[in-house]
């Protein structure tokens, strides 16, 4: 049979161990919580980051490209167009000597205009494709630009979010340590008394009865 | 705070102070947008506008001298209704042509550089920022850089003679003129037709 000491201890002991265990518990939690949480920030500002990326994987990507170049392109063309039909629109006969000139003169200079301003049209229709690509190119350098200066804010939250997280993992350990401090605290008592119950049954038992009755 | 009386939790603290830090700075990345709202389509389509306002006068002007000085040299060489007046004045005008069409594309050109300079002062803003995480100072130096950019000089330099090949041409059909000129002459010597020869051909 138990005697109370040793029931005491044994009670302590076990209940300082499972608060022990209890504590790393709680400290393994809340480092796993800390963990989740930072990873949590990371993948949400990751997502706004790729967000952005594929924002611009859009604006690049070759449809919306040569979209951009040919309506850069048409753009000058219509522009340069515009430009040659007015210079040379304007070059009205009367003004340039040519109005009362003999027909084969007239005929030439006729000649001579709309001949300069086909061979013209065709070059500068070249010279507007080619600088559409140039269009779309500053377009897209101007687009790529702002993105990164968004990501680079991004990644400014991420990097510094990340380096707090050490700090918190430290703290995190610490989360159990009143448990622990409290269960060695029991499991030291539960000894303390297991001994002082080892102590006791040690000791040679009173004599108490009819035969100490009789010789006293 | 932890259980031995320490300084707190400075994970947490840590914590507090780098969202406020995030919040700053997305403070100052509105405060940057909200300086630079300004600088819309409206505002490089006004730069290329302004680039076409200070150049196309410069070029009409030339254009329209050339074609005074070559007309009043062909009136002047009898030539003023001659085919080679019409080859002058189609080459002169396809010269005023293309350079208005150059012009042009250099006045957009010149509306996406501005777009792109103003997009890097705002990307060197924002690294400012994200460096000192001060949205007070990330809003000054954006005012500041916006006023900046406002009162930018344009840098356009006057424009550069257009037409000098045409000139060069005006020179040939006044040499041809002479040339012209010394053959309806009976009484003109050998030396004075050969120096005219050699000075060039008729256009046409």
């Amino acid at each position: 049979m138990c005697d109370p000491y040793s029931i005491a201890s044994l009670a302590l002991i076990a209940a300082g161990t499972a608060a022990q265990q209890y504590g790393e518990y709680k400290s393994d939690k809340k480092q796993s919580q800390t963990l989740d949480e930072e990873s949590q920030r990371q993948n949400d500002l990751q997502a706004k980051s790729r967000a952005l990326f594929d924002q611009s994987l859009n604006f690049n990507q070759d449809a919306a490209f040569k979209d951009r170049e040919n309506e850069a392109s048409k753009g000058l063309s219509d522009a340069f167009n515009q430009t040659t039909n007015a210079a040379f629109d304007n070059l009205d006969p009367y003004t340039v000597g040519q109005a009362e000139a003999p027909k084969t003169i007239s005929d030439t200079f006729k000649s001579a205009i709309q001949s300069s301003k086909d061979a013209l049209g065709k070059q500068l229709g070249a010279k507007a494709k080619l600088a559409g690509i140039d269009s779309a190119l500053a377009q897209a350098s101007i687009q790529n630009q702002q993105i990164a200066g968004q990501q680079s804010a991004i990644g400014n939250f991420m990097r510094g979010s990340s380096n707090v997280l050490p700090l918190e993992l430290a703290d995190a350990k610490h989360a159990g340590d009143s448990w622990n401090a409290y269960g060695g605290l029991a499991s030291a008592i539960g000894g303390g008394v297991g001994k002082a119950g080892l102590s006791n049954q040690a000791k040679p038992a009173p004599k108490v009865g009819i035969a100490a009755a009789a010789k006293s | 705070m932890g259980m031995y009386g320490g300084a707190g939790d400075p994970g947490a603290e840590a914590r507090q102070q780098e969202q406020q830090r995030q919040l700053r700075v997305g403070e100052g990345l509105s405060s940057i947008d909200n300086s630079f709202k300004g600088f819309d389509d409206n505002y490089f389509n006004g730069k290329q506008q302004a680039y076409r306002d200070y150049y196309s006068p410069q070029l009409n002007k030339q254009y329209q001298d050339s074609k005074d000085a070559m007309l009043l040299r062909l009136s002047d060489a009898g030539i003023g209704q001659s085919s080679a007046a019409a080859h002058g004045l189609s080459r002169l005008t396809d010269e005023y042509a293309r350079n208005s069409a150059d012009v042009e594309q250099k006045a957009q050109g010149y509306g996406s550089e501005t777009r792109a300079d103003v997009q890097g002062l705002k990307n060197q803003l924002v690294s400012q920022l994200n460096a000192t995480g001060d949205s007070g100072l990330a809003a000054q130096a954006a005012n500041s850089a916006v006023a900046l950019q406002r009162s930018k000089s344009s840098g356009f330099e006057p424009l550069a003679n257009a037409f000098t090949d045409i000139s060069g041409l005006y020179a040939r059909d006044q040499q041809n003129a002479n040339y012209a000129n010394a053959l309806n002459q009976p009484y003109q010597t050998y030396g004075a037709r050969l120096k005219s020869s050699a000075a060039g051909k008729l256009v046409s």
